[in-house]
């Protein structure tokens, strides 16, 4: 299934690109105060998805508009737009944070000031030199492979990652962090490239 | 307190008779618009740095100052921004570390952060100094006034100079250790409120010149180990084998910085 040779779903790229139009859409109407375009607020079909990934600030900016970077996956940033630095720490700190709660990373293993009675530091607890200069290796020594390489790719914002896996909203999370972390990331991502 | 205002205080008035004698004895010249003295910006001005340092390191020779102002210039970085840390840094920094940067402008400094320059390690193209950090008694001050205290028994970062031709840019190093070890003092010195201005900051451009490229990270491993051995000698309270973060309206006491430009 995870193949270099993957052909990526046609079909579920359209219903991803539906679902961004129609959380764009739900944030105008929201910001600009029409709520009730879905009596009672309630909403199906993509548009479910739309509506929680909404609760995320990260969607919309100060002017209402849709930006582009979502949460589809708990724990893993998703991103369709160039972020920067902290954008990029971000994604690192998901992923390192998904190892831990998915116990393939031992909380013995990081450095003892990234915790905090075994349990993993927030990222808003954690020294920005912190971010620079520790968590891409605490994340590769972790078994994660090319990391710095994935975030300088996610920096520079050149695809959305489930175009980079070939990920559908219907995968779910369980199985899209089963690509990231346990496969793509693990192997190297040159190996995903196939749709960069 | 004393040495440090007194070193601040040497500094400012041996610039300004620099000053005027240069104005003496040359041209009149249009004043550039640059301010004569670097201002830290506000988001570090409440806090310190104590420095130490093993004992054949000088905290005053040149690689001793180099490795200081770019260090303290990092702390700059990510609070305040690139562009108000001491002056030449920004220059001086390698863009592979400067694009690293997330500033983060609404967190104030409180209290002081211990650092010790464990090693300095002459390499192929230059040298790099290990930089062990304690910051127990450190806090940054987020927006809604609460200040954050990461209690933790310490961390290693590196400085590390560079150059295509490292021996034409130093002076021969400095041979004798100082006489006497720079171990701050453990005073009971009165600390200060942190909306004070305590930062201690170079007066001149310590970087523009010296043809060094500076990279900046940590090496995690066996420095680190030893910066973790080095922070629990200072702060035996800190918890085992993990941080424990204080959430307080109470500031850390600010001491002075130490030693001083």
């Amino acid at each position: 299934m995870y193949e270099n040779d993957r052909v990526v779903n046609q079909e579920a790229i359209d219903r991803r690109n539906q679902a961004r139009t129609d959380a764009f859409a739900v944030a105008q109407t929201i910001v600009t105060g029409f709520a009730s375009a879905h009596p009672g607020g309630m909403v199906t079909g993509p548009l479910v998805y739309s509506t929680g990934v909404l609760i995320s600030s990260d969607i919309i900016n100060a002017e209402g508009a849709y930006v582009g970077h979502y949460q589809q996956v708990d724990g893993v940033d998703l991103l369709s737009t160039s972020g920067g630095t902290g954008v990029a720490n971000s994604h690192s700190y998901n992923v390192l944070k998904t190892l831990v709660e998915t116990n393939i990373v031992e909380v013995e293993q990081i450095p003892e000031n990234w915790t905090d009675r075994g349990t993993l530091l927030p990222k808003t607890e954690l020294s920005e030199s912190q971010l620079s200069d520790d968590l891409e290796r605490v994340v590769e020594e972790s078994g994660v492979a090319d990391i710095s390489r994935f975030n300088q790719w996610v920096e520079r914002g050149e695809k959305d990652t489930t175009d980079h896996f070939g990920g559908t909203t219907e995968m779910g999370t369980d199985l899209f962090n089963d690509v990231l972390i346990n496969n793509a990331l693990k192997n190297g991502i040159d190996k995903w490239e196939h749709n960069a | 307190m004393k040495v440090n205002k007194g070193v601040k205080y040497r500094l400012v008035v041996g610039s300004a008779l620099l000053s005027f004698t240069a104005a003496a004895c040359t041209p009149a010249v249009e004043p550039t618009g640059v301010p004569a003295i670097y201002e830290p910006p506000p988001q570090v001005r409440g806090g310190t740095i104590v420095w130490s340092a093993a004992p054949e390191i000088d905290l005053f020779d040149q690689r001793g100052q180099l490795i200081r102002a770019a260090q303290e210039s990092k702390f700059i970085a990510y609070y305040g921004g690139l562009t108000t840390t001491y002056p030449g840094f920004n220059t001086a920094l390698s863009r592979d570390y400067a694009r690293k940067i997330n500033t983060r402008t609404d967190q104030y400094f409180a209290g002081t952060i211990r650092a010790h320059i464990l090693q300095i390690l002459d390499t192929d193209t230059g040298f790099k100094a290990t930089v062990c950090l304690q910051k127990s008694n450190f806090a940054l001050r987020w927006p809604d006034g609460i200040y954050h205290i990461h209690n933790a028994s310490g961390r290693d970062e590196f400085v590390e100079f560079i150059s295509d031709n490292p021996d034409a840019l130093e002076q021969p190093p400095h041979t004798d250790p100082p006489s006497s070890p720079h171990t701050p003092p453990t005073s009971t010195s009165t600390p200060t409120p942190d909306t004070d201005y305590q930062w201690a900051a170079p007066t001149e451009d310590l970087f523009t010149g010296t043809g060094w490229t500076i990279n900046l990270g940590s090496d995690l491993g066996e420095p680190l180990a030893r910066c973790e051995a080095w922070g629990r000698s200072i702060e035996p309270s800190v918890p085992p084998d993990s941080a424990e973060l204080i959430h307080t309206t109470v500031p850390p006491e600010t001491l002075p910085a130490y030693p001083g430009w």
